[in-house]
């Protein structure tokens, strides 16, 4: 103990003694460490931890009916999900919920939040106990029923009741019905949909209250998620197998509710389609291995230091060799050393990642999705930084350590042989820690690369509408209690308003926008389609009001647009697009035909070109458009084309809705290419931390290839006073270093172009219009590491060539 | 103007080292003037000014002052290039250190000085360096590193090299210094012997026993030539 007391001690006087060299170290490691626990901390507040607020969620899983989606819509009525869950054997609770917004009137100002509504077991199934009073009644006796009770958020109780600790038996209005508080849900916990923050739960009875549907009794209306808890000792595919029984069971009992696949499948919360997740899954671990790239990288860098470090102190090592140091006692010294420059760089690594955890959340624009996507620095990540920092002080250390230690003292303190210059393996290490930042590097940059012409590529791809000079405003006519004929009314005045105005070209109003993940989908039943075993019949659909494909500039196949003439009282209608009629009706004419959709048969009356309305990067999937005067919605987006900026007309339009409703609120207010940066949010997440670790990648591989050129040009001083004693031209020497420098970057670029070829393959999934071996990023990122090598090799070069010869012959 | 046989001629050659305020004149006035074919010993004692003369005989350093006739050409004022290149071609070096690489083998350190002679084929290069290694009978360590030869060895691979690109002269620079009796007898021997062959040698030493090998002695004493009468009186007066 005392000798390891002695080494510490040690260790930092030779750290006191060389500030710099410390602080390069420090700063190299800290920039890969903090690297790593950035993305860390945003997989641990995500991945692992998809519910927030509850502890365990490793035995909870997601429930899918149907074709697998990646935006799987709610999969099952209420019937269905309680004869799941009082028929499962494998799942220990299964709880169901509908979330969407709710407003809430009454004192105070009218807020618009996101609320859910949820079985009488779901805060049992959690495990979530209530910091106030209860949480809703787990009895399901009078669950279909419901009653009026709703529990409160931590933060909506903060912020609109100021925390008020007697609030436990008030009431609240919920869209204009009384509500009492029944509880306030612990801090943190924002609901079981990863990424989305609830803020209050009332019961699945209310629904008819809430949003005055009648679907709790019907077996045919999927709009129920569900979560269940997996019991211990059972496996997944016994959880599969146990409810497909069920399932079938239930199917053969009420096959008309029934139609089209209904094989459940389950998912780990980490990679559940329901809430963000979905997204993250694949993103996040492709961001970890390029952090993870990245820090090998930095140690390599780090180990090339801690080589030409040890030459100045051979003398050092030697003299404690004769004097009975065992090599062991030697390289313990030397990886304590390497620990405290670990674990300052860990350090301030976790210092950076306070920050940086946070910066997740800056790619989000602002949207009227309740996104709560964030990372943070918890217990977890810290102890995860610490045994980083640990791990890269081996990485980095270990082989400096062993080699510093393996030299025989009695040559050293000779001063070695004069009578040669340079070694036969002086520097091969040091040249093959070079060849292993090259190509590390070169793999990082042609992530980096591929994923900034894939999301090139996507920006470039045709969009199949014009998403400039669109202004977007959305309002929620729910709150203003009106009925459905009065609310369409207001609609179509808003839109006679708007369109009246000097410089708007057209304007309509639809239920979503484009590539900001509102669009919705649904079941839909394509006349004379049959479908194929366990095929999902289902689409996006959109609600969208008249003129809206002229609005948008989405070019018309056939047929017409929507017109003020598609009306509660005309003939009901759909438009589809032509990804629809390729998958439904592949070669006829879809006009005419009929497409039922919530339950009501609906003739096409056009077909829109292919769109992009989820993501960027998505192949166009069938669309449904229905008419808004014939299926109402109270939340709805104004689309309205301009001449010019499209911000410039925000107060007319403001003024134009308020005079017709002067307690509407807008909200969302931007336009529609401001509005869709959240469809490639993650493309843009993947590109600027794929591309920054591919700058500092760049960085370490210049710094590296400087640093161990210039420090064999240094070793050879003599070497090179040889050779201009026998007659090398400067011009020689400047080739010589150079080729040595380009020499080493060559094997690297060779050895990254294998190790690259085979990494990008993990990339397939998330690169679009690109291929992972796309040659023009792989001859641009070579070359320009060729270039930062030769750049990176010009000092030294210029300083061998610049050398005295006698001053040469005369160093050692 | 050098007669045909003169090979090096020198006049009031000066070298003088500058460090902070110091002026240190290793050269004061040097005339000297070296025939083909001649077999020249410096000799003096340490800090005489052997070695920087010889630098500066080798275009390794320039002089302060003074002229400098190699093959009738003046050489004082060169550039860096121009050098480089007399060096290559004209001048043998053999350093009390060898100074052979040890990353190279014993014919690529033979053949490093051929490789800096720009348009010499390699098939020529080749057949120099062997025969150069041959002459010192080191032709069957051509594959070998200069660490696995022994002292001797290593100095007969740097005489090679001296040799494989036919300089005009040979400037060694106390080339027993760092080899013991034995091998260091074998080394003059074979100088002896190149310079029988015709060779021009100019050979720095402090041993009078290697002195004797050549045809002429050069005293050195504080940076000035001196007759060896001269020397020994002089060194007789510092010890007093």
């Amino acid at each position: 103990m005392n000798t390891l007391l002695y080494d510490i001690r040690y260790a930092m006087r030779q750290l006191r003694k060389s500030p710099g060299f410390a602080a390069l170290v420090v700063g190299t490691l800290a920039l890969g460490i903090a690297a790593n626990s950035t993305i860390f901390s945003w997989i641990n507040s995500t991945l692992f931890n998809p519910i927030p607020g509850v502890r365990s969620t490793g035995n909870m899983i997601t429930l899918q009916r149907g074709e697998r989606s990646e935006h799987a819509s709610p999969p099952f009525s209420y019937l269905d999900y309680v004869d799941l869950r009082d028929g499962s054997k494998t799942l220990t609770g299964l709880l169901g919920y509908h979330d969407d917004y709710v407003a809430i009137t009454g004192d105070g100002r009218p807020q618009r939040i996101y609320g859910a509504l949820t079985s009488a077991n779901y805060f049992e199934v959690l495990g979530i106990k209530p910091i106030l009073g209860r949480t809703l009644l787990p009895s399901q006796a009078n669950e279909r029923a419901g009653s009026p009770d709703v529990v409160l958020g931590y933060d909506l109780w903060q912020s609109r009741f100021s925390g008020d600790p007697a609030i436990v038996g008030k009431t609240m209005q919920i869209n204009l019905h009384t509500y009492t508080i029944v509880g306030v849900a612990p801090r943190g916990f924002l609901g079981c949909k990863s990424g989305l923050r609830t803020e209050l739960w009332i019961p699945l009875g209310m629904d008819r209250q809430v949003w005055g549907s009648t679907r709790i009794g019907d077996r045919g209306v999927s709009w129920l998620n569900v979560l269940g808890v997996v019991r211990p000792g059972v496996d997944h595919l016994q959880v599969e197998n146990d409810l497909n029984l069920l399932m079938q069971r239930i199917a053969d009992a009420y096959p008309a509710a029934h139609q089209g696949a209904n094989q459940i499948s389950t998912d780990p919360l980490w990679r559940s389609p329901f809430g963000a997740n979905v997204y993250l899954y694949g993103t996040l671990p492709i961001l970890l291995a390029l952090a993870a790239v990245l820090l090998l990288l930095a140690c390599a860098n780090v180990a090339n230091l801690l080589l030409v470090r040890s030459v100045s102190r051979r003398r050092e090592y030697a003299i404690r060799l004769s004097m009975g140091a065992s090599r062991w006692r030697l390289v313990r010294q030397l990886m304590v050393e390497n620990l405290l420059l670990a674990m300052a760089g860990g350090g301030v690594a976790l210092a950076i990642t306070f920050w940086t955890a946070r910066t997740l959340g800056y790619f989000l624009p602002g949207t009227t999705l309740p996104l709560n996507i964030n990372g943070s620095v918890d217990g977890t990540v810290t102890l995860v930084t610490i045994l980083v920092a640990a791990l890269t002080s081996v990485l980095a250390g270990a082989v400096p350590a062993l080699r510093a230690s393996s030299l025989s003292p009695a040559t050293v303190l000779k001063d070695e042989a004069l009578n040669t210059s340079g070694g036969l393996h002086k520097s091969r290490l040091a040249s093959g820690l070079v060849v292993m930042q090259v190509a590390l590097s070169l793999t990082l940059l042609v992530c980096a690369g591929l994923f900034v012409r894939s999301l090139s590529k996507a920006q470039d791809a045709d969009l199949g509408f014009d998403a400039n000079h669109v202004y977007l405003a959305s309002f929620d006519l729910d709150p203003l209690g009106y009925p459905d004929a009065k609310a369409l009314e207001l609609d179509r005045q808003i839109l006679a308003r708007v369109k009246a105005l000097p410089g708007v070209q057209s304007a309509t109003l639809a239920d979503f926008s484009p590539l900001s993940f509102t669009i919705h989908s649904d079941g839909v039943m394509p006349e004379g389609y049959i479908p194929r075993p366990h095929e999902s019949i289902e689409a996006d659909r959109g609600i969208v009001g008249p003129g809206y494909l002229q609005t948008l500039r989405t070019p018309l196949i056939a047929g017409r647009d929507f017109t003020d003439a598609d009306n509660e009282s005309t003939q009901p209608v759909v438009m589809v697009n032509q990804a629809f009629v390729n998958r439904y009706w592949p070669g006829q004419d879809a006009i005419g035909k009929r497409v039922q959709i919530a339950g009501q048969w609906r003739t096409v009356a056009g077909v829109a070109a292919n769109g992009k309305y989820r993501r960027l990067t998505y192949d166009a999937a069938p669309l449904v458009l229905v008419p808004l005067m014939q299926r109402y919605e109270d939340l709805v987006t104004l689309h309205v084309r301009v001449n010019g900026d499209p911000m410039a007309f925000s107060s007319a339009i403001d003024q134009a809705v308020h005079d017709l409703s002067p307690d509407l609120p807008l909200f969302n207010v931007t336009t529609l290419k401001n509005n869709m940066r959240i469809g490639n949010v993650f493309e843009r997440i993947v590109v600027v931390f794929a591309g920054s670790f591919g700058l500092l990648a760049l960085v370490l591989a210049a710094v590296g290839i400087y640093g161990v050129v210039s420090y064999s040009t240094r070793q050879r001083t003599h070497e090179i006073g040889i050779r201009v004693a026998l007659g090398a031209a400067r011009g020689d020497l400047f080739r010589q270093i150079l080729r040595q420098g380009l020499r080493l970057t060559l094997i690297g670029l060779t050895v990254g172009i294998a190790v690259s070829l085979a990494f990008t393959r993990l990339l397939r999934g998330l690169l679009f219009g690109v291929g992972t071996a796309d040659w023009i990023t792989f001859a641009s990122v070579s070359i320009l590491l060729c270039v930062v090598a030769l750049v990176a090799c010009y000092v030294p070069a210029r300083r061998a060539a610049s050398i005295e010869p006698m001053q040469a012959l005369r160093s050692e | 103007m050098a007669s045909n046989g003169t090979l090096i001629e020198i006049e009031d050659l000066t070298k003088i080292f500058y460090t902070d305020e110091v002026e240190t004149h290793a050269l004061s006035g040097i005339h000297l003037t070296i025939s083909r074919g001649e077999y020249v010993a410096m000799s003096g004692p340490s800090g005489c000014g052997k070695s920087t003369l010889l630098s500066i005989l080798g275009l390794l350093d320039t002089p302060t002052g003074g002229k400098y006739l190699l093959n009738g050409n003046p050489v004082e004022n060169l550039s860096f290039g121009d050098r480089s290149r007399i060096r290559n071609q004209e001048i043998g070096f053999i350093f009390q250190s060898f100074n052979l690489i040890g990353d190279l083998t014993v014919e690529e350190n033979v053949e490093l000085p051929l490789t800096y002679r720009a348009g010499m084929p390699s098939p020529e290069r080749k057949r120099r360096v062997k025969e150069a290694l041959e002459r010192v009978n080191m032709a069957h360590r051509m594959r070998h590193y200069p660490a696995q030869l022994s002292g001797g060895q290593q100095q007969r691979v740097a005489v090679a090299r001296a040799l494989a690109g036919s300089p005009s002269i040979l400037l060694a620079d106390e080339p027993t210094g760092n080899l013991d009796s034995k091998n260091g007898e074998a080394v003059m021997h074979l100088l002896a012997d190149l310079h029988r062959e015709g060779a021009t040698i100019c050979m720095v030493t402090h041993d009078p026993r290697f002195a004797r090998h050549a045809q002429r002695e050069v005293h050195l004493f504080d940076g000035k030539v001196v007759s060896e009468t001269e020397l020994k009186k002089l060194e007789e007066e510092v010890e007093a």
